[in-house]
């Protein structure tokens, strides 16, 4: 029996205790690998909060980690899986680096909103495959966002081989953008509040990131659409009673997590890079999956999950500079055990808290065990 | 004297927070054929499921042949010679009757193997019951009756020494039926005893000989049909007349207007599995309703009465005839839908038990929008939480929902309680037509009472009301008209105060009424 | 080279490349077909591939490196029908963790066991899966038959006629057998089957794990049959090529096989295109338009352009 006074207490305990479950396996599972865990651990946290330099880093890589989490959480509230991410990232990137090279010289003032928007239209439109045809042919979003995400690899590919390939260069990259088209870095912002900090890639996108979240949070809690969109999520029947067009909600759903997800491309091309190459998605968009469960699709909660993985990310590279290839695998393999304890397995302790959460009353009267 | 052939002590099984059998002792002699009665809800698909170890009761003991035995799954069921017709059989279609029997026995690794030998087996009993089907037809190609057979035929080449049946004359036509009772005093003549669930009471009556009447989770009575009536029978499951005080004296001296009139309509279904007849699962539907009055629609499973509340509503779509609303007519089309009834003033309760009607993952105040969530949003492109909680906070208070505390969880309500939110809501949407499913399921009879005050002063206002239900106290104690269906049609239209429940009772199961 | 000849090489190269996917793709069609949805195929293919190294590599035993990848591979898929069939756990969410687990602890074990960047060393021969040579019956010679027989079906790895083999077994199980009809059943008509006396939560559990198992042998044909050792994260998305075969296929054997040939003949097209760009023979379609086309076919089998999907009836639904 559900704690009923309590219902929250519950299941944020049942959270806390999934995401302690995932981090102690990795520790295990880590130790079993030979890591030296004290170490690694200590060398994380140094090379992700130790420097301004470090922080810099671990906020930058934060960014793609809350759009690519906001992204699958606003499709996991209308009950849709998107783990297409990687391709809508991927497209993203394109947009931005498209418009930017397209608009070379313009001012900074119309190419910012320019870019944001070719690179949500482009996000968008990747996801708008999916979702359509989940609407409209009831295909299996999850195949379809598999097979859209490694079109969109090849995709890329194809046109960093020809059509947008540098002249002059080797390796398939675009060719650069003129650096008067970067996104503003964090240290001219704090600049100009008269803060000196050191240059990190960090850059405007990530104050983006963070108006996207509270304009998820709004549209979700305090919107028509984002109200019809968590009834199509929780149950077809009441949507379907409430009157609701469930397609049409598919539809908007996937689009604006595909935009979202897009901006990736925003902070990585033109908040760094300022080229595009084949990977610079690098798993970001796959991310968001365990971003979300670990921030329980809730907006706030992915901002910290976010800051948490960008924390890993920054460290683990730099791990990685120190024990070769270490650092990386080790983000996948936290990402893997979040994902399975805080998604697969989430039920798996809930009677166990129920149990021990249950209400006093219950423990004294000690009812009937139920079913 | 011989120990009986199954025997079920002190069987409870718990629902959440309700006791769907209530220490029920059931003893079954051998080699006869002892039926079970009682209204809907009554435990009695559960106390057989319970047998078949479909269902894992809290508390109880089973015994075959004076041995007692664990059946948790429906394997030890089958090891232990108990057999089971479903009320919907389901097979694989794509496999012939032969495999889908042999697919039970589990032993050995191929089934060619063994396949020559039971061949012979099951045309023998074939053979001996008159089955007439091959049994290398594929299961797709035969219809429900043939179907129920072989299930039968499973049962029996399994060993099977107790056959349980729930509602297996549901679907059937007369003589399909006929033909089964037949085959059931057959296997009674070779030694087996048969626990049979079904509602029409003449046919128990016959063929049974004992039967035991079920109420509330509990066996009540247990009786030699051999010695009562059919009325008597019929009286002992209808049970108490009806307990709640009979409030409803049906208004007189108004002027009623033509709320809704309904010609014709019916629903062709989609042909199934290459039959080639055109089906419907409505047809010909002609009634009127007028204001001031509370019509019930009612019939047995699938008798098309719960379909037509949901076309009313705009659920679901029909495909033939008009229905007209308030002097608007709407020919079937995709134009009536949910929205367009709301529109109408045409509000819709659909059953609790199918949780439609609430999100139960969302806090109250958001379930107490659902269906009207374009109105709170209208005035601004943002909705005001704040108001909505004040008015949910509002209506809470006004239906004594407990606990008064708008942020909760709907599904943290009780069942009579999110059933009360629903109606909440409906109501205070002023409607002109009030459609309800199965207006009082899951609810205490405290909750019962205070809804139908509401809704005798809803009616007595003007409003026009059609509810479905299966449950006889509610439509004779509710309704000032009844409407009777089977099989998608309408087979006749009362005044409730000219009928008796024992009536309704046995013109539901298809009985003539003597009076 | 004449061109009949390359045409016979190509083809080669194309039963070459089809075997992983078709051992992959059969082990998603007994998952899938139970019920039990399965995108952890390219994960756990890579953790076959890995163990099948790792321990050919130390005990200098190719088959003891079979086995060590069909367990590692069997245990994965416990946990996986573990999360799904015992905990209800998304079907989805449950494969993705897969993939991301073995991509981590195979770098991560192969760093620390071997300290070669994430690679297990280069296999001798007698540590790879043996090649089968056909019986000498047909002369070497120009003639068309021979050089089907000498270069198209002789000289291949083992593991490629235990595709084969595997293939019409699975065929003539789910014929013939208890066990395949139950498997079917599983995920078509999981009432059925409870109603004649099963559990169908065993049987899932036991098409997960056999098909986690199936999907071993994949893995083990990547690093010790066609390759000659691990690499990191070598499968580079033929469980997902696999995955899409499933689909294409229609979840039918015969089907599933021929569209593994076809997406494997594919690939042999596109490395073949490849390496005529190299010597400068510019090529008409581009290589990234070969790579796509298994997806692309997918996608429109799944929007009913190319005939309807036939997915088993509860497949990635928990069972009530």
């Amino acid at each position: 029996m559900p704690n009923k006074s309590l219902p929250w207490l519950n299941s944020i305990v049942l959270t806390l205790a999934n995401i302690g479950l995932a981090l102690l396996a990795s520790v295990i599972v880590l130790s079993l690998t030979g890591v030296d865990i004290g170490a690694a651990i200590s060398q994380i946290y140094h090379g992700a909060f130790g420097t301004q330099e470090g922080r810099g880093y671990t906020l930058y890589y934060a960014t793609n980690f809350i759009f690519s989490g906001l992204g699958v959480a606003l499709a996991w509230h209308a009950g849709l899986f998107n783990i297409g991410g990687e391709g809508q990232a991927t497209l993203g990137g394109l947009g931005v680096a498209i418009i930017c090279i397209q608009l070379d010289g313009l001012s900074l003032w119309l190419l910012i909103p320019a870019s944001m928007l070719f690179c949500a239209l482009f996000g968008a439109i990747w996801a708008f495959i999916p979702a359509w045809l989940n609407a409209y042919r009831s295909s299996n979003i999850v195949i379809t966002t598999i097979m859209l995400n490694l079109i969109a690899s090849s995709f890329l590919v194809y046109l960093l081989a020809g059509a947008l390939k540098a002249p002059g260069q080797m390796a398939a990259v675009s060719e650069s953008l003129s650096a008067g088209s970067a996104l503003p870095s964090m240290q001219s912002i704090m600049a100009v509040f008269g803060y000196n900090i050191v240059n990190t890639p960090l850059n405007i996108s990530f104050l983006w990131a963070l108006v996207c979240g509270a304009g998820l949070y709004y549209y979700l809690w305090h919107t028509k659409l984002g109200y019809e969109t968590r009834v199509v999520g929780h149950s077809e029947e009441s949507a379907h009673y409430a009157g609701i067009k469930s397609k049409r909600i598919v539809i908007i759903t996937m689009m604006i997590s595909g935009a979202l997800i897009g901006f990736i491309g925003l902070n990585e091309v033109q908040g760094n890079s300022l080229q595009l190459n084949v990977d610079f998605v690098a798993g970001f968009g796959f991310a968001g999956i365990a971003v979300a469960l670990m921030g329980r699709n809730n907006p706030l909660g992915i901002v910290i999950a976010s800051i948490l993985f960008g924390a890993l990310y920054q460290g683990g590279s730099e791990l990685a500079f120190n024990e070769e290839s270490i650092g990386n695998n080790i983000i996948f393999l936290i990402q893997g055990l979040v994902v399975l304890f805080c998604g697969a397995l989430q039920w798996m302790l809930r009677p166990t808290i129920n149990y021990w959460l249950r209400p006093m009353d219950v423990i004294k009267k000690d009812k009937l065990p139920v079913r | 004297m011989l120990s009986p052939a199954l025997e079920l002590q002190n069987v409870v099984k718990y629902f959440h927070d309700i006791k769907a059998l209530d220490d029920v002792c059931l003893k079954i002699a051998p080699g006869s054929i002892h039926g079970i009665i009682g209204e809907n809800g009554a435990g009695k698909s559960t106390l057989l499921k319970v047998a078949y170890g479909l269902i894992n009761p809290e508390h109880g003991q089973v015994f075959v042949d004076g041995v007692k035995v664990n059946i948790e799954n429906p394997q030890h069921a089958i090891d232990n010679g108990i057999g089971m017709l479903h009320q919907t059989t389901s097979w694989l279609e794509h496999y012939s009757i032969i495999d889908n029997i042999l697919l039970g026995e589990y032993n050995g690794f191929f089934m060619s193997r063994k396949k020559a030998k039971a061949r012979q087996e099951l045309e023998q009993l074939c053979r001996e019951f008159g089955f007439s089907f091959q049994l290398d037809m594929l299961m797709s190609q035969l219809d429900y009756s043939e179907r129920q057979l072989v299930d039968i035929l499973r049962s029996l080449y399994r060993g099977a020494k107790v056959l349980i049946l729930d509602e297996p004359m549901a679907l059937l036509s007369p003589l399909q039926s006929n033909h089964l009772l037949d085959l059931l005093e057959l296997l009674k003549m070779q030694g087996i005893s048969i626990l049979i669930v079904a509602h029409k009471l003449s046919i128990l009556h016959h063929i049974c000989d004992v039967i035991s009447v079920m109420a509330h989770g509990k066996l009540v009575n247990n009786i030699n049909p051999k010695e009562v009536t059919l009325g008597y029978l019929s009286k002992l499951m209808v049970g108490r007349e009806i307990t709640i005080p009979h409030p409803n004296s049906s208004v007189s001296g108004v002027d009623r207007s033509l709320r809704l009139k309904v010609s014709n309509l019916g629903i062709k279904q989609k042909t199934r599995l290459g039959t080639s007849r055109q089906s419907f699962s409505l047809s010909d539907i002609d009634f009127q309703v007028n204001s001031h009055e509370i019509v019930a629609l009612t019939g047995l499973a699938k008798a098309g009465h719960e379909n037509l509340l949901a076309v009313l509503a705009g659920s679901k779509p029909f495909t033939h005839g008009r229905i007209t609303v308030n002097g608007t007519r709407f020919k079937p089309s995709k134009q009536y839908d949910l929205k367009q009834a709301r529109e109408l003033r045409i509000a819709y309760v659909p059953d609790p038990l199918t949780g439609e009607g609430i999100v139960s993952e969302f806090p109250i105040f958001e379930t107490a929008i659902l269906g009207h969530h374009t109105e709170s949003f209208s005035t601004k492109a943002v909705y005001q939480n704040k108001h909505n909680q004040q008015r949910c906070q509002e209506l809470m208070r006004d239906w004594n929902i407990r606990p008064n505390n708008p942020m909760l969880s709907t599904g943290a309500l009780s069942g009579g309680n999110q059933q009360k939110l629903v109606l909440a809501r409906e109501f205070s949407k002023a409607p002109q037509l009030l459609l309800m499913a199965h207006p009082s399921n899951g609810l205490d009879v405290g909750a019962i009472e205070s809804v139908y005050q509401r809704l005798f002063k809803l009616r007595d206002s003007g409003v026009s009301i059609i509810f479905c239900s299966n449950d006889l106290d509610e439509i004779m104690s509710l309704s000032d008209r009844v409407i009777l269906f089977e099989r998608g049609q309408i087979i006749g239209q009362y005044y409730s105060q000219q009928l008796s429940k024992n009536d309704l009772s046995l013109m539901l199961a298809n009985e003539v009424v003597d009076a | 080279m004449d061109s009949t000849f390359s045409w016979i090489l190509l083809f080669d190269a194309s039963l070459r490349l089809a075997t992983p996917l078709m051992f992959a793709a059969l082990a998603g069609f007994v998952s899938e077909r139970a019920g039990v949805m399965d995108i952890g195929l390219e994960g756990k293919m890579l953790l076959g591939a890995f163990a099948a190294a790792t321990i050919a590599s130390v005990t200098g035993s190719a088959w003891q490196g079979v086995l060590a990848a069909i367990v590692i591979t069997g245990c994965f898929s416990l946990l996986h029908a573990f999360a799904c069939i015992t905990h209800k756990g998304d079907h989805v969410v449950s494969g993705l963790a897969i993939n991301l687990l073995a991509v981590a602890i195979t770098a991560l074990l192969a760093q620390r066991i071997f300290v070669q960047g994430g690679m297990t060393p280069i296999l001798s021969d007698e540590q790879r899966l043996p090649t089968i040579e056909f019986p000498n019956i047909i002369t070497h010679d120009d003639s068309l038959l021979s050089q089907i027989y000498w270069y198209l079906l002789s000289g291949h790895n083992i593991l490629v006629y235990l595709a084969f083999i595997a293939v019409f077994l699975t065929i003539y199980l789910m014929k013939y057998s208890t066990w395949g009809i139950v498997v079917l059943a599983a995920g078509d008509n999981p009432t059925a089957l409870k109603r004649a006396g099963f559990s169908v939560s065993k049987i899932r559990y036991m098409a997960v794990v056999v098909g986690g198992c199936i999907c071993g042998l994949a893995g083990a044909f990547l690093s010790i049959g066609h390759g000659a050792g691990f690499v990191e994260n070598m499968t580079v998305g033929k469980g997902f090529i696999a995955l899409a075969a499933l689909i294409f296929g229609r979840w039918h054997p015969i089907g599933v096989m021929l569209s593994c040939l076809f997406f494997g003949f594919l690939e042999a097209l596109a490395i073949r295109l490849q390496e005529s760009r190299f010597s400068d023979v510019d090529s008409v379609i581009p290589i990234q338009l070969l790579e796509i086309t298994p997806y692309v076919l997918t996608l429109c089998v799944l929007a009913g352009v190319i005939g309807k999907s036939a997915a088993p009836a509860t497949l990635g639904k928990p069972m009530r």
